[in-house]
């Protein structure tokens, strides 16, 4: 019988590794591929942190299967072995793990600088900023710059007003600045591996590049309210042609007056 | 080992019976009845019972109300209404029972397409009235159904019936409770749990007016502007984009919220026929004016039974006919003149025309646009009942505190088209103070939508042409 | 195991019968049933004819009378006195504005008080609504007139012969309401508007600018009605002969109703004249 439940407590540790061999490639890890080049940094530093935790429980495992099956076929008769503790083994658990984390720490710091520190965004998503997202209960309200000029901190006449759909062009770093008009909310898109608070009272820049054109999820990650579940947009990325297309036709529908084919106009 | 302290046997039996009982709550929802309804004689409520061939029973507005809405759980469609039930009206134009098969042959009206894989037919009038059969065959082209079953009597030729009738209004109302109910209501009114917390309060759709509209200032809300207000929201205020929905659910939330709309309306309808001389109050003050209670109960049976009856179905005629005009061209505002370019001039012309004495936006709106004119600190009665309100300022038809828009903002509730704003000022905004300027020439409306349209991006406010005139001294609260 | 623990466990699991949250309440698929357009739903049996005198063709009568103030009580001051510090005072005070909700003339008369047949009488042939419009007008920020009984179907045009802006709001029970501006020294009446429906009392219309301006229009759908002259007399001729029930309403009674039901016995060929009593103390100022 001891026997059988050494053998069943070290059959799901396989398993479970078995699982965590295969996870990657079937899709199970992560929402999907990464679609912006951000993403596969970030997907990489979580893939470090998986090997190394992989290679821990693997030891700890075998360790713990051991003594399973040593208890399990020893005979009955031996004596227990009391034991004061051993104050070298706790120094080497103690060290070696503190070496893992620094590690670890220093080698994302990179990737931290690319997504975070601002002069370290590509230049021409800093230059021009595509859209203000300010992020309300519950909703996402997007104001693009008039076409032509660049974004501005405070509403320009002409500036270009959507809600809840982020339109981007594909393979080139872009900028949103994200505000929130309430409370603390945050910018997630699960498969382009973005995500920031959002926080009141400050501007914050995001940049990130978009890898294939398609219609991407962004929720709320921040809880700020009742609707905080179903406070989602749609990011929709495209080839550059249809970017400028859609602000025209958005312009256009901003400008309508009600009159069939007349121009609509706005000139200063 | 326990993992229980030690509990005597009554106890234990008292726990395990509050554990059990916690499953048996009633959640259903119900629609409620407005004040007005609950403040009539409870006999024209709940209507009175038959007593003599003379003096025979008659329904109250409740049930009236509830024969032709029903309940959130068990809805009814009323065939009047110009609401998108779902499914496909049709009648019976021949039954053919043979080898065992009912079949049934189907008419539709012109301009109806037949289904292409009904499931269901339920029929409406006749002996079968209320009985929905499984359709097992079904010919696209001669609107030939075989039914599962024979139906329990037997229908007739001219019958009504309905191919899988109801599913626009069943996903109407399981989306609209998941989505709208928490600040709207169950029933539409305004009430909802969150609703509390939010100002502006969320809209009580029981009048049948709704504001943000590009109809005409006497015409309903159009179910596109319905849409309109569900894709993008209303900013300023706490109504979200539903964008994300698809189209199909918009619709039906769009059919649903027409449905309670026209609840509200048809009940506020029938009371109106009846409280002047049935509500509670007037059947207070006539006894106390020397009537006999019972002469007025039969007098309000007598009204039940001969006089409502027609004036109800002609109540359910006119609103559907509003209804249905609200989604035609005729009712669109179609400005005569496309939109005058912006430009300074015309800004400023604006500005001229929202000073000037003919129009007066300054009245409501301030002189720089800050809706703060002098309007919004005098007190004022409520028009309908008399009595004082008690916060000063202006009050739309909902009863709650209405202040004209900060146009400083360059927030626009309504939208910010250009249509939208020259809708604002052509039609006003139906429920609240701002009156319709229909007979302004509609170039100078232009006008007006430019300057107002520039007043965000003012570089001081009042930067744009013509100089503020000097404020008159604000009035001191002249009761009526 | 222990009972007790059993027990416990088993309560734990009865109570997950409380999760009935996809089970019922919100999100219940409801029943739809069809009702058919025309449904009767309320009147059961229609009941024999009504109880009022059969009419029968005889010559028509008229009734007049006199609507008097007793028990103390007299006019009200002006509104606004001449030269007040008002909005718009250039028009608004340029001279004094009555207070119109209790006018008071000779012996005691109380004008702006409406007579009408609620309904009209059975066998009533409905009359054409007349060609002209209506016309209604405001000086000095004073709707003229204050009180006016029109027929349904005829249009009113609303004129101004102020200089500044008004408008006309209307808050009826049964017709649809009317919100719109009306530009200064408007003559010719661009806005218009029909009451297609009898009200079944008189409805208030006001100017969201100058909100002490009021005035009540009562649409009816026959010409039994009347509004009693400065005096507080009135007439209302043609009526058929029998026994009619009049509602007598006045602005500023409590509730309105000065008479909920004055029946009046109208004799054919002949003049029927009453005096009706407004006391004073049921006014509500």
């Amino acid at each position: 019988m001891k026997k059988f439940w050494a053998l069943f407590f070290i059959f799901w540790p396989v398993v479970a590794l078995y699982v965590c061999w295969i996870a990657p490639s079937r899709g199970w890890w992560f929402p999907s591929k990464p679609m912006s080049s951000l993403g596969h940094q970030i997907d990489g530093l979580f893939y470090l942190i998986l090997f190394i935790v992989a290679l821990t429980f693997i030891a700890t495992q075998a360790v713990m299967g051991y003594a399973l099956w040593r208890g399990a076929t020893k005979k009955s008769t031996e004596k227990a072995m009391f034991s004061h503790g051993s104050h070298k083994l706790e120094i080497i658990w103690t060290i070696v793990p503190s070496f893992i984390l620094v590690f670890i720490s220093l080698t994302q710091l990179e990737v931290l600088a690319n997504i975070r520190v601002i002069s370290k965004f590509p230049d021409e998503a800093r230059r021009a900023p595509i859209a203000e997202v300010m992020a309300r209960q519950f909703e996402w309200r997007i104001r693009y710059p008039k076409p032509g000029t660049t974004l501005a901190t405070e509403a320009q006449s002409g500036d270009l007003y959507y809600v809840n759909e982020l339109h981007v062009p594909v393979s080139q770093p872009v900028m949103v600045n994200l505000r929130t008009q309430d409370v603390q909310h945050a910018f997630f898109s699960p498969k382009l591996r973005v995500k920031q608070d959002a926080v009141p009272g400050l501007i914050i820049p995001i940049w990130f590049e978009v890898e294939k054109a398609g219609e991407y999820e962004l929720v709320c990650a921040e809880l700020c309210g009742w609707g905080h579940y179903k406070m989602k947009a749609r990011i929709v990325a495209g080839s550059e042609a249809s970017v400028q297309k859609y602000m025209t036709d958005l312009e256009a529908a901003q400008n309508e007056d009600g009159v069939a084919d007349a121009p609509a106009e706005t000139e200063e | 080992m326990s993992l229980t302290p030690s509990l005597n046997k009554l106890s234990w039996v008292g726990l395990l019976a509050v554990f059990a009982v916690t499953g048996c709550s009633n959640n259903d929802s119900s629609f409620v009845y407005s004040e007005r309804t609950t403040s009539l004689m409870p006999e024209a409520q709940d209507g009175i019972p038959g007593e003599a061939d003379d003096a025979p029973g008659v329904l109250g507005v409740k049930q009236l109300l509830d024969d032709r809405f029903g309940n959130p759980q068990n809805l009814k469609a009323w065939l009047k209404l110009p609401v998108d039930f779902g499914g496909t009206q049709a009648s019976v134009s021949e039954i053919v029972t043979e080898n065992d098969q009912f079949k049934v042959k189907l008419a539709v009206e012109e301009g109806v397409a037949l289904p292409e894989a009904p499931k269901a037919l339920e029929f409406i009038t006749g002996e079968c009235i209320g009985e929905t059969i499984a359709v097992s065959g079904w010919d696209a082209e001669t609107g030939e159904a075989v039914l599962a079953s024979a139906p329990t009597k037997q229908p007739m030729a001219g019958d009504l019936c309905a191919l899988d009738g109801g599913g626009v209004l069943r996903s109407g109302r399981v989306l609209y409770m998941r989505h709208c109910s928490h600040c709207h209501g169950a029933s539409g009114d305004g009430h909802g749990p969150t609703a509390e917390y939010l100002n502006p309060r969320p809209r009580d759709y029981r009048h049948g007016v709704f504001k943000f509209t590009s109809t005409n200032d006497m015409s309903k809300v159009s179910r596109d502007d319905l849409a309109r207000v569900l894709r993008y929201g209303i900013p300023g205020t706490y109504m979200p984009s539903f964008l994300l929905l698809t189209d199909d659910e918009l619709h039906a939330i769009v059919e649903y919220v027409r449905f309670l709309s026209l609840r509200g309306e048809y009940e506020r309808k029938l009371v109106n026929e009846l409280a002047g001389d049935y509500s509670a109050k007037a059947a207070q003050s006539r006894v106390a004016d020397g009537e006999n209670r019972t002469e007025i109960v039969a007098e309000l049976r007598e009204f039940l039974a001969a006089d409502l009856p027609d004036t109800a179905t002609e109540l359910g005629d006119e609103l559907a006919e509003q209804w249905s005009v609200a989604n035609t061209p005729e009712a669109l505002i179609i400005p005569s003149v496309a939109r005058v370019p912006d430009s300074p001039e015309s800004r400023r012309r604006g500005r001229e025309l929202y000073l000037s004495k003919t129009l007066n936006c300054a009245d409501c709106h301030g002189v720089d646009g800050a809706g703060n004119g002098p309007q919004t600190i005098a007190f004022e009665k409520n028009p309908i009942t008399n009595e004082m309100y008690n916060e000063p300022g202006l009050h739309d038809v909902w009863d709650n505190l209405n202040q004209p828009r900060n146009l400083q903002t360059g927030i626009y509730r309504g939208g910010r088209r250009p249509i939208d704003l020259f809708g604002r000022i052509h039609a006003g905004i139906k429920g609240s103070r701002m009156p319709s300027f229909k007979n302004t020439p509609h170039e100078e409306i232009w006008h007006i939508v430019n300057y107002v349209l520039s007043i965000p991006f003012e570089s001081e406010p009042g930067a744009t042409g013509v100089a503020a005139p000097v404020s008159a001294p604000v009035a001191a609260a002249v009761a009526p | 195991m222990k009972s007790s623990n059993k027990i416990l466990v088993l309560g734990l699991l009865a109570s997950f019968a409380g999760c009935s949250e996809y089970s019922g309440g919100a999100y219940v698929v409801p029943e739809v049933t069809f009702v058919p357009a025309e449904t009767t739903g309320a009147a059961a049996e229609s009941v024999g004819d009504v109880a009022d005198e059969p009419i029968e063709v005889a010559s028509p009568g008229t009734f007049t009378g006199k609507v008097v103030l007793v028990g103390g009580g007299a006019g009200l001051p002006p509104l606004i006195a001449m030269g007040a510090d008002v909005k718009d005072k250039e028009v608004c005070a340029a001279v004094d504005v009555p207070d119109e909700r209790l006018v008071v003339g000779n012996g005691n008369g109380v004008a702006n008080v409406f007579i009408y047949l609620p309904k009209a009488p059975k066998n009533f042939k409905s009359l054409e609504p007349p060609a002209d419009p209506f016309l209604f007008d405001q000086k000095n920020c004073r709707f003229l007139p204050h009180c006016v009984v029109i027929p349904t179907g005829q249009t009113v045009k609303v004129l101004s012969d102020d200089s500044v802006a008004h408008n006309t709001h209307t808050y009826p029970n049964k017709n649809q309401g009317v919100n719109s501006g009306v530009a200064p020294g408007d003559r010719e009446g661009k806005l218009e508007f029909v009451y297609r429906k009898s009200e079944a009392q008189p409805l208030s219309v006001k100017c969201d600018y100058h909100t002490w301006m009021t005035a009540y229009h009562l649409p009816l759908d026959h010409p039994f009605a009347a509004v009693t002259d400065a005096d507080g007399g009135f007439t209302i001729a043609d009526l058929p002969a029998g026994k009619h029930t009049f509602t007598v309403w006045h602005e500023a009674v409590d509730g309105n109703f000065v008479e909920r039901k004055l029946v009046v016995d109208i004799q054919p060929g002949g003049e029927t004249d009453m005096q009706i009593e407004l006391s004073a103390d049921k006014l509500k100022l």
